[in-house]
């Protein structure tokens, strides 16, 4: 893969969705979300730093809510968003969150999943906002999506807890972010999953993990639609990785699929 | 256009009339037809040459699958107008991909393949043919596989034959394979795939004793129904396999897989391992 290439055109785009996600900032300061109050004792905060989209929300949020005696926070914007935020936080959750990147919260998130054992989650187009630092740190660069299209889930590590006997399944329509694994041999990073979009054709990882330090990462890139997190294999998927980046059992899913057809 | 082409053209013509008189009647191109060799497993097939099925694009592709069977002998009845129930005589396997119209045109009528206008072709769906085909079916243990438009052919017995009703396909779109029967000797081992684009005929099973293969789900409208099924009549066998109206279904080495078992496992055969299967969507 030609990196430097890559890299001038992911800047490129990542300035036009970088202008879109300020777009849906609230106008004022005085509108701003304000930081959440400090977890209790024996909580489990879960942060949610995935700007404004009730999508994303909607398909997150039901599935955090069953995480026993989490305190379940989402930032609808990244001022809120500081160092102290972070290292109070338990399990990152972060999809778009371009603006909460800068020198000190990048630290406080390496620090915190190196050293305290943070874990997180990198929703769908994480990594194209996260800077080279933070993608070296997460295992994965950000491959842009093409068309909106079907697309095949499949491939799953059988060997790994959080996809261990989940069945290939479809994804009606989604934006198939794709990534490039910064060191494809990395002794502590795993492929969990590889899709195929159905109209091109195109193969590429959208699930990984990776262990750092006392912290362990996560990187699912479907969902981008409502479609996605409607899949009972994929809130699956994301219900393990959650209890798995939090280094715990991984509890039997919640979820039924007496009705799932695919 | 070039003088010398046009004699070429011309010439071709020529030759066309010749071979077209020459094939003129089914009891000709049935006569055609070498006798069976000692060892030869004999394959007939018959694929619509029709307004939405391109029966050479299958040709070629169920010829590709079988590549490696050096002993078995291919006939494919490129016209409707051609089979008589003669070709299945000593046949092994009949393959039967045949929706429901005749053949819009007859590719090697009067105009020898070169046409001013359109000659129709025959009728595929007539009782003697069928007859024949339960006939083989039964009492001689040929193997039948019945494939795509085959359970949209109308012709009522055959499908109480097959035991299923048909549905008709909607639009083609990304079809998803799955629900495979882990005990049926035909999709043990089998994994799910996609279909970039195909048509999703489904049918109804008629019978509790006849073994569902696989379902699929149009992805597109989340359609759902049953797309493969196997069943035993008399002494023959009877496999049905819808994928595969479009080249994108045979590109899926899963489905190319599925063709092979499902042939060997129609004639009573052992089924060997596909010399290219592959469960794509399983490999790590």
């Amino acid at each position: 893969m030609d990196r430097t290439q890559n890299t001038s055109r992911r800047t490129v785009l990542k300035a036009g969705l970088a202008v879109a996600a300020a777009a849906s900032l609230p106008a004022s300061g005085a509108d701003a979300q304000t930081a959440p109050p400090p977890k209790k004792p024996g909580v489990t905060r879960v942060s949610a730093i995935c700007g404004n989209d009730h999508r994303v929300r909607g398909g997150i949020e039901p599935i955090m809510r069953h995480l026993p005696d989490s305190d379940f926070w989402w930032a609808d914007d990244y001022r809120p968003i500081t160092p102290k935020v972070i290292r109070d936080t338990d399990l990152l959750v972060t999809y778009y969150s371009g603006y909460m990147y800068d020198k000190d919260n990048t630290a406080a998130i390496i620090d915190s999943v190196r050293n305290r054992g943070m874990g997180w989650i990198c929703v769908h187009n994480t990594p194209w906002f996260t800077g080279d630092e933070l993608c070296e740190f997460i295992g994965a660069y950000a491959m842009l999506h093409r068309e909106i299209q079907p697309v095949a889930v499949g491939c799953l590590n059988q060997e790994h807890p959080i996809t261990k006997g989940i069945e290939p399944f479809v994804i009606q329509l989604d934006e198939q972010f794709g990534v490039y694994l910064a060191d494809p041999k990395d002794p502590d990073l795993s492929v969990l999953f590889r899709t195929q979009g159905l109209h091109d054709g195109h193969s590429t990882i959208q699930g990984w993990c990776v262990q750092r330090g006392k912290g362990r990462i996560v990187g699912l890139t479907p969902g981008h639609y409502d479609w996605t997190w409607s899949e009972e294999q994929y809130q699956e998927i994301f219900w393990r990785a959650a209890n798995w980046a939090l280094n715990r059992p991984i509890p039997p899913f919640y979820g039924s699929f007496e009705n799932v057809i695919w | 256009m070039d003088p010398k082409n046009r004699s070429v053209s011309a010439g071709t013509a020529g030759m066309a009339l010749a071979a077209g008189a020459a094939l003129a009647s089914a009891a000709a191109a049935s006569a055609a037809v070498k006798p069976k060799a000692p060892g030869e497993t004999r394959v007939v097939a018959l694929f619509g040459l029709t307004e939405r099925c391109n029966g050479i694009a299958q040709e070629m592709a169920v010829r590709r699958v079988f590549d490696s069977k050096r002993d078995w002998r291919f006939l494919f009845v490129r016209g409707a107008r051609l089979f008589t129930p003669a070709l299945l005589r000593d046949a092994d396997l009949f393959i039967v991909c045949r929706g429901p119209e005749p053949d819009p045109v007859d590719l090697f009528g009067e105009d020898g393949g070169i046409g001013e206008r359109v000659v129709p072709g025959g009728a595929f769906w007539t009782d003697a043919n069928v007859a024949a085909i339960r006939e083989n079916v039964e009492r001689r243990g040929m193997g039948l596989l019945a494939m795509q438009a085959t359970v949209l052919c109308g012709h009522q017995p055959f499908l109480e034959f097959i035991d299923v009703a048909g549905i008709a396909p909607h639009n083609p779109e990304p079809v998803w394979y799955t629900r495979f029967n882990p005990e049926h000797p035909i999709t043990r081992g089998a994994g799910k795939f996609a279909v970039m684009n195909d048509e999703q005929p489904l049918v109804l099973i008629k019978s509790p004793s006849t073994a569902t293969l696989f379902e699929s789900t149009a992805v597109h409208e989340k359609r759902q129904g049953v797309s493969g099924w196997a069943l035993e009549r008399g002494r023959g066998r009877v496999a049905g396999l819808l994928p595969g109206s479009t080249g994108s279904a045979f590109g899926a080495p899963e489905f190319r897989n599925l063709v092979w078992r499902s042939a060997h496992w129609a004639m009573r055969r052992d089924i060997p391992a596909y010399p290219e299967a592959e469960n794509r969507y399983y490999t790590k």
